[in-house]
């Protein structure tokens, strides 16, 4: 609407700078004419004034002045040429079409002779400038040369309307022209005005004046508040981006240092969502399933999960009542039987709503080595039963001898005192080996270091075995230097390790054969002690594995025999404790030899004493 | 008539505890130190039970019960097995033998007299 107005506003104003420029170029025009009359006129009169008089009133057309000067002037506007004598009678008379010359009056003061003067044409009414002069005859006035033109020329505009029309044209064009184009670039300011203003209202601008219709300077106004509010509508919006950067890179930042700690987690960890497709997993997963992340990821469960006990816990999952509770199972992968694997499910549980479930986060465990130490332990129980309930069994039958039958012979009753009192130590050494592996296992044991001579021990060890070597036969050999230094060593923990090996030498001996003992000083202060026996041997394999805990040989020959596996490991342990290694070889069904080699640690010289 | 008994053990001084008891009260017992041994004893012998340890060198109980019901099918006398191997497991290879009992260690000494003396007044 406002740009009708402003469109109606140009084309007056063209129109007006049109007339405007039309008046002018008539004004200029007429003026101009004028002037030609003017010069024409005079140029005429005084011509002919100088004229012979007989030239001037011949009527012998060709020869007549007057005409000849009309005729060479050639004005358009032309009106009449005639000579008249004094008393105004016309002597000569040559006119334009129409055109008649009025009677005048003319002058008699000489000073007024020459001149002009506004005469009206009698037949039309026409305005005529004529001018004229006086003619001569002989030195005498003899009458007035008068020589009239139209005033306004009657062609003066139609002449000029192309040249006008072709002016006129481009001004109009241009109004028009300008008013498309401003109406064009006014159309979007007004939509734009119109958008402002919404904006500015949606932004809590006060609204405009409810006048429609373009207002410039309001406008201008308007604009310039709208723009304020951009601005600071810009700069808001800035910082808030800057704040919604920094927040997303601290998410971002956060979520890797999530993700570092789930890959740095010592298991497989994959995370599902409830449809039980996995969306996160760390690096452990692959060697576990044997399938690559890519292949896991975003995949179902039937296509990532190829075991069949596994893909059977993880679809329990995808019922709510399951995945909202911990659980797990262990299994042991088709392509590898030696290997045990606990899978977990934890439920991912929404910090703030307990009721909203993520997904489920499974954990991977290899715990091969773990099942392995289970069934160890379960079997070390077992054996450790087994070896308790043997001595158990002797005491329990030689109490109720020696309870239900008073009247024995005494060797009898000596022998089942005996025999009581060496199942009970039995026990006891038993018990105490165990006590002694859980305080070197738990970091308590320490070595209470004292002097000990190395002769006596070894005699003693000796002395407590002959029974047992007794009953099977066998022969002890003890080979050791008389005069050894005394050595600084814990005294009790090291003659366990001694009985072991020296027990053991008996045990998987064959009757009739023979231990031996040897001890021998090394270079560098270094002791040797070698327990070497003629039985049942052990196998290469097995030599690798015997001071492993609970490990005990698996044939039958071992099987006849008690033990608990243990013997050789703590053994080992006293020796590493005392900066000693420990070794075997051995041949099958010919014998074995463990070897000990320690570092013989001076003796203080407080102890010698003792 | 006294019962005869045979004692598989490899232990000495078990074999002697229970020697010393049972003969007290009246059986007459053998012994041997392992199941070759045992089997070697019964091809000559009928003993009127048979009470075996389980760990034993050469050959085990176990062995042993197995051979006497390959070989002696038509066997009368009772096997007493004394086991320290409480749990059903280690068992399941005893279902096989007929007429075995178990003599859960530690063994009471006066319980086997009287389970014997109980076994041999049915028969």
């Amino acid at each position: 609407m406002k740009n009708d107005k402003l469109g109606l506003l140009l084309i007056t104003a063209s129109l007006v700078v049109i007339v405007i420029i039309i008046g002018l170029l008539y004004q200029n025009q007429a003026k101009l004419h004028e002037k030609k009359i003017r010069i024409d006129g005079v140029a005429i009169t005084r011509a002919l004034s100088n004229t012979d008089f007989q030239e001037l009133v011949t009527e012998i057309h060709s020869n007549n002045m007057i005409a000849t000067m009309v005729e060479v002037q050639a004005n358009t506007d032309f009106a009449y040429g005639v000579v008249v004598d004094l008393s105004g009678q016309k002597l000569y008379e040559t006119a334009s079409a129409g055109s008649i010359a009025p009677i005048a009056t003319m002058p008699s003061e000489p000073f007024e002779w020459f001149g002009e003067q506004h005469v009206i044409s009698p037949g039309d009414a026409r305005g005529i400038r004529e001018f004229f002069a006086p003619a001569m005859l002989n030195g005498n006035l003899a009458g007035f040369i008068r020589v009239g033109y139209y005033n306004k020329p009657i062609g003066i505009l139609s002449s000029a309307v192309s040249d006008l029309a072709l002016m006129a044209l481009p001004v109009f064009l241009l109004a028009v022209l300008s008013y498309l184009l401003i109406r064009r670039e006014v159309k979007p300011l007004g939509i734009l005005s119109d958008k402002i203003e919404k904006a500015s209202l949606s932004y809590g601008l006060e609204p405009a004046s409810p006048a429609g219709g373009i207002n410039p300077g309001e406008f201008v106004q308007r604009f310039d508040q709208f723009m304020q509010l951009v601005q600071s509508r810009v700069e808001q919006k800035g910082q808030e981006s800057f704040s919604a950067q920094t927040s997303n890179h601290l998410l971002v930042y956060k979520q890797e240092k999530a993700e570092s700690a789930l890959n740095s987690f010592p298991d497989a960890v994959l995370m599902m969502d409830s449809a039980c497709i996995p969306f996160f997993s760390n690096h452990k997963i692959e060697p576990l399933l044997g399938v690559g992340r890519d292949s896991i990821l975003g995949q179902s469960s039937d296509e990532w999960c190829q075991n069949k006990e596994v893909l059977a816990f993880v679809l329990k999952l995808k019922d709510p009542n399951t995945s909202m509770r911990f659980s797990s199972i262990e299994y042991v992968p088709e392509d590898n039987p030696e290997k045990h694997i606990s899978v977990s499910a934890f439920p991912l549980i929404s910090p703030r709503d307990k009721d909203t479930l993520f997904g489920t986060m499974l954990i991977f465990k290899d715990v091969s080595q773990e099942h392995a130490a289970q069934q160890a332990a379960a079997e070390f129980v077992s054996h450790v039963s087994h070896e308790l309930k043997t001595p158990l069994n002797s005491l329990s039958a030689y109490s109720e001898l020696l309870l239900d039958f008073t009247s024995m012979q005494e060797k009898d009753i000596i022998e089942s005192i005996n025999v009581i009192h060496d199942e009970a130590e039995r026990m006891a050494g038993l018990i105490n080996n165990l006590l002694n592996i859980s305080m070197i296992e738990s970091g308590n044991l320490k070595l209470a270091r004292k002097r000990v001579k190395l002769n006596d021990m070894m005699q003693d060890v000796l002395n407590t075995m002959s029974n047992l070597a007794q009953t099977k036969d066998l022969k002890i050999n003890l080979n050791i230097p008389p005069e050894l230094n005394p050595l600084r060593l814990d005294k009790e923990l090291f003659r366990i390790a001694v009985d072991n090996l020296v027990s053991n030498a008996i045990k998987y001996s064959e009757n009739g054969s023979s231990v031996t003992i040897e001890v021998t000083p090394l270079e560098n202060e270094q002791i040797q002690i070698i327990v070497r026996d003629q039985g049942i041997g052990i196998s290469e394999e097995d030599c690798k594995k015997v001071f492993l805990k609970y490990y005990r040989a698996s044939n039958k020959e071992t099987a006849s025999r008690s033990g608990h596996g243990l013997g050789l490991y703590l053994a080992k342990q006293i020796i590493e404790l005392h900066h000693g290694s420990i070794s075997v070889e051995s041949e099958i069904g010919k014998g074995t030899e463990f070897t000990i080699i320690f570092k013989a640690a001076p003796v203080q010289l407080e102890e010698s004493q003792a | 008539m006294s019962e005869r008994i045979l004692i598989v053990d490899d232990e000495q001084h078990i074999v002697r505890v229970f020697k010393l008891y049972l003969e007290r009260n009246g059986f007459i017992v053998e012994s041997v130190g392992n199941g070759k041994l045992a089997m070697e004893w019964l091809a000559q012998n009928e003993p009127d039970a048979v009470i075996t340890d389980i760990q034993m060198p050469i050959m085990d109980g176990k062995e042993l019960c197995e051979k006497l019901e390959e070989e002696m099918p038509d066997r009368k006398f009772p096997i007493f097995v004394m086991t320290s191997m409480t749990d059903r497991e280690h068992r399941t290879w005893t279902d096989k033998i007929k007429n075995l009992l178990f003599l859960e260690k530690p063994v009471s000494i006066r319980e086997l007299s009287r389970k014997l003396d109980e076994y041999f007044a049915q028969t």
